[in-house]
């Protein structure tokens, strides 16, 4: 049989493509945060799951409460010392692929709290993906950051790391 | 309200008044005001008087701060206590105010006061492997040293070994 032939009995009822961008488009748009929420940032992070902002449009809508279920973990305000541990268990628990976003100023950098309670920066614990700036963020700055980290796993294809 | 016998001294005006006693002295005297009414327990916190720049002198370096209210009458009375930095220690008040536990759990954590008597005189809110008091005026602020900025030559990140 021919390419024509084939062409001519299957019509517009099949699209070719590669197994990693399939993959991947699927991930993409069934990023699952973790939910749970660390200080006021948690606020923009609840306002961007709910109907003004509505996440789920990106297909982000789905707020886990067990770590297993999760994909993304968005660290959503200040980390204490005393909680970073907890944090890095979480993130451990979370199945591969995962990522996580940094919101805020204190979860990227440790904000204005240059101090002895709070980890100067989640990144010294987890491994971040995108930092979302602001001090809070709007819940349009998440999303945007929950945009481009869609762009990057899109492009990750099959690969376990960014 | 009455003041108790052993108040070694009193200000304040209206219905916010504070009264100054011998640290051996806080069960007796705030049993007595317990028993006057004052039954709501506000809180207990100290102070640093380290370096403070007062034009009176405290007379010890800690103070212990107690807040009670009296339900029905609205007033407040606030007991103050002196600690002097060679033996910081109270007796604990927990038998008279059982909230008392906590608040001194947390006066102890943060600022290295001993509870006598006290049941369970545990860290309440750091880590329980942490050095040193941070509340105290003499502890480091910690963070990180941030660069280009006037006090960065002198900043201090590491607490003092206890």
């Amino acid at each position: 049989m021919g390419v024509e032939a084939l062409q001519d009995m299957l019509g517009d009822s099949i699209i070719t493509t590669t197994l990693g961008k399939l993959v991947s488009w699927g991930r993409a748009n069934s990023v699952w945060p973790a939910q749970f929420g660390l200080a006021c940032c948690a606020m923009e992070m609840i306002t961007m799951a709910g109907p003004r902002y509505d996440v789920g449009r990106f297909g982000s809508e789905a707020m886990r409460a067990s770590p297993r279920q999760s994909d993304l973990m968005i660290v959503s305000g200040r980390v204490s010392q005393k909680m970073a541990p907890v944090l890095r268990q979480i993130y451990d628990q979370m199945p591969e692929p995962k990522w996580v976003i940094s919101m805020g100023a204190c979860a990227s950098t440790g904000g204005v709290f240059n101090n002895y309670a709070l980890v100067q920066g989640v990144d010294k614990i987890v491994p971040v993906d995108v930092y979302v700036p602001g001090c809070p963020p709007r819940p349009e700055d998440l999303i945007n950051g929950l945009m481009i980290l869609q762009e990057r796993i899109k492009a990750q294809g099959l690969r376990s790391q960014l | 309200m009455k003041t108790p016998r052993k108040a070694v001294a009193k200000g304040g005006e209206r219905d916010e008044r504070w009264i100054q006693v011998a640290p051996a002295d806080l069960p007796t005297v705030l049993a007595d005001l317990k028993q006057q009414g004052f039954a709501s327990w506000c809180f207990l916190t100290c102070v640093d008087h380290l370096n403070t720049p007062l034009l009176l002198q405290p007379p010890e370096r800690f103070e212990l701060v107690y807040q009670l209210r009296n339900i029905t009458s609205r007033e407040l009375i606030r007991v103050r206590a002196y600690i002097a930095e060679s033996e910081p220690s109270a007796p604990s008040v927990h038998s008279v105010y059982a909230p008392a536990a906590w608040d001194e759990r947390e006066v102890f954590d943060l600022f290295g006061i001993t509870f006598s008597s006290h049941p369970d005189l545990r860290r309440i809110l750091l880590p329980p492997d942490w050095v040193g008091h941070p509340l105290r005026r003499d502890y480091p602020v910690g963070g990180e040293p941030v660069e280009f900025s006037d006090d960065h030559q002198s900043w201090q990140t590491a607490p003092a070994e206890a």
